[in-house]
């Protein structure tokens, strides 16, 4: 039997946990352009105020969820640099 | 509180059911995607839990775990901001679903209506209209006749109630005295039994106008429809003749473009019985810009003859209730008449205006597919009608005008829709600081004339409220600019004539200066 040797041994963050958290991030910006899409309809009204306040607070926290995702992202980088 | 306000159009209140219902969706999907991230911040977790690392990355390792734990963790986590997401997606459904019941129920209303249509056409047709032909024809009464005349009279007299004076007459035992009533002096008989039948309707239809909200009963609704439309069959068919309508132009000259919604609803006052155009009359504008382009004004007036006797005026009480029940009248064939001996080609764009029955007549041409396909209609401007009734399409940009204490624009039964393409301007007369608004809103007559609302049309055009001021950028091609200038002709209708519809005689049109 061949036993073949990938990297040099040393025990490491795993490729699909950085590229995981780099996934977090571009599907948080997903998810912003959709409540960007869901408020572009093609409407005015007094429902529609209302409506697009409340999109306007999902932004908000689906901003805040991104930079929770990046300051994860650069925490998982850091750790993968020096493991 | 304004005497004015405006609704629908691009600043009205309702959205489109199908904007709602694909944003509701946009959001669903955004909530998935959120809740993605969720669980994929707790399988990193686990991930970094799991992974054997270098003892010296301890510190980095518990800090990456816990700032990907912070993806996912408490009410700004993915998880939470996803339930957040659904629950705007839920409500929007929900919404969409109270808006499209209510417009189901709008459509029951409607389709009440067509069933009593439906329902009143076969009877009077079976009932009526065949005795009658079998009767005209000189057949006599024979027992083959006898077998078509209405013995379901009392079955449906529900229905044809307000027939009864008519179907009295035409009832077997009276069957005998029908050919001289038909042709005799006993006509003028008819009439007055039709005159007399025509007042409960008025009033039942004031009365229903209050009621006709979401809640009113189908049965009622087709009551009334059948009571409008058997009256207006037995009119059309009995008692009047609306055929042999002649159309023909009688006069023509150069005008200046109109400049707003005044002087669009100010040529119809020349429209009037006692206007300089006289009675029958309509009239076509043409106007030419600068540019090359051409536009055209289609201008209806209000009723003319209030005698239920399809006399030579087809701006008549007769055209009023068919158009009501069917959306198709005497009126509106000549509207037609004159658009096609005026030359429409069909790609130039169209504008109908119309007061009280001419704003019906309008709406009704402007919601006709076939119509759609012949002429280009752009706008509608509509004072004093009911125009709820009817549906134009997207394309067609509409301004209606009513004066709250106005009964024409009620009868119809329900507001004016909401619409992107539909703006109605409304006003209450009585809180008007002009003493003229005033003393209109206290006489019946007065709310719905005209002059009251071209005064009416004097805030639209000043308006500066964002709906009516899209309204008027959508209608641009109608209103004068620099170097535009228009030809008016006037048409006169003449209904009972001999002469076909399509008058062979018809002079050429000459613009006068």
């Amino acid at each position: 039997m061949t036993i073949t040797l990938i990297g040099d041994g040393v025990p490491s963050v795993p490729n699909y946990v950085r590229t995981g958290a780099a996934l977090a991030r571009e599907e948080v910006e997903r998810a912003a352009e959709l409540l960007r899409l869901a408020a572009d309809v093609e409407w005015v009204s007094d429902l529609a105020g209302l409506y697009h306040e409340r999109l306007s607070d999902l932004a908000r926290i689906v901003t805040a969820l991104g930079h929770r995702v990046a300051v994860a992202e650069a925490a998982v980088n850091t750790l993968a640099r020096l493991s | 509180m304004s005497d004015f306000w405006v609704v629908g159009g691009i600043g009205g209140t309702t959205a489109r059911l199908e904007d709602l219902d694909r944003a509701a969706a946009v959001l669903s999907s955004a909530a998935e995607v959120v809740r993605g991230v969720g669980v994929r911040a707790r399988v990193l977790r686990h991930a970094l839990v799991q992974t054997p690392l270098l003892p010296e990355c301890g510190h980095e390792r518990m800090l990456a775990i816990e700032r990907v734990s912070w993806v996912d963790w408490g009410p700004g986590g993915a998880t939470a901001i996803a339930w957040d997401i659904d629950d705007a997606a839920s409500n929007l459904r929900q919404t969409v679903d109270l808006l499209e019941d209510a417009e189901r129920q709008s459509m029951s209303l409607l389709e009440g209506l067509r069933r009593g249509w439906d329902k009143t056409v076969s009877l009077v047709e079976i009932g009526v209209w065949v005795p009658l032909k079998v009767v005209g024809a000189g057949v006599g009464f024979a027992t083959d006749a006898l077998d078509f005349t209405p013995l379901g009279w009392g079955g449906t007299g529900q229905v044809l109630d307000i027939v009864g004076g008519c179907a009295d007459v035409i009832n077997p035992d009276w069957t005998p005295n029908l050919a001289p009533l038909l042709y005799g002096d006993d006509l003028q008989f008819l009439l007055s039994i039709a005159a007399d039948k025509l007042q409960p309707i008025i009033g039942g239809t004031a009365w229903l106008a209050e009621r006709l909200g979401l809640e009113a009963p189908d049965g009622l609704i087709e009551l009334l429809a059948a009571d409008l439309a058997a009256v207006a069959i037995a009119l059309d068919y009995i008692l009047g003749n609306p055929r042999g309508l002649f159309v023909a132009p009688v006069a023509s000259r150069r005008m200046v473009p109109p400049d707003g919604v005044v002087d669009v609803l100010g040529r119809l006052t020349g429209l009037s019985p006692t206007g300089a155009d006289g009675p029958g009359a309509i009239a076509i504008e043409r106007i030419e810009h600068a540019d090359g382009n051409t536009a055209w004004i289609v201008e209806i007036p209000g009723t003319q003859d209030w005698s239920p006797d399809g006399s030579s005026n087809p701006i008549d009480v007769t055209s009023d209730l068919l158009l009501m029940a069917t959306g198709v009248s005497d009126l509106t064939l000549a509207v037609q008449e004159a658009m096609r001996q005026a030359g429409i080609p069909e790609d130039e764009p169209v504008m109908i205006v119309g007061h009280s029955q001419g704003g019906i007549a309008a709406m009704a041409l402007a919601s006709d597919p076939g119509f759609a396909t012949r002429f280009d209609v752009e706008a509608v401007v509509t004072a004093g009608a009911p125009a709820a009734l009817f549906d134009p399409p997207d394309e067609t940009s509409v301004l209606s005008i009513e004066h709250t204490s106005d009964t024409v624009p009620a009868l119809d039964g329900k507001p004016n829709p909401d619409r992107r393409n539909w703006v109605t301007a409304r006003r209450d007369l009585g809180a008007s600081s002009d003493p003229l608004d005033r003393a209109a809103d206290g006489d019946i007559v007065g709310r719905h004339e005209l002059a009251g609302y071209l005064r009416t049309a004097e805030r639209v055009d000043t308006s500066g409220d964002a709906s009516i001021r899209a309204w008027f950028d959508e209608a641009s091609p109608f209103f004068a600019d620099e170097g535009s200038t228009s030809v008016r002709t006037v048409f006169e209708a003449t209904r009972g004539t001999d002469r076909p519809i399509v008058a062979s005689d018809v002079p050429a049109m000459v613009a006068t200066s």
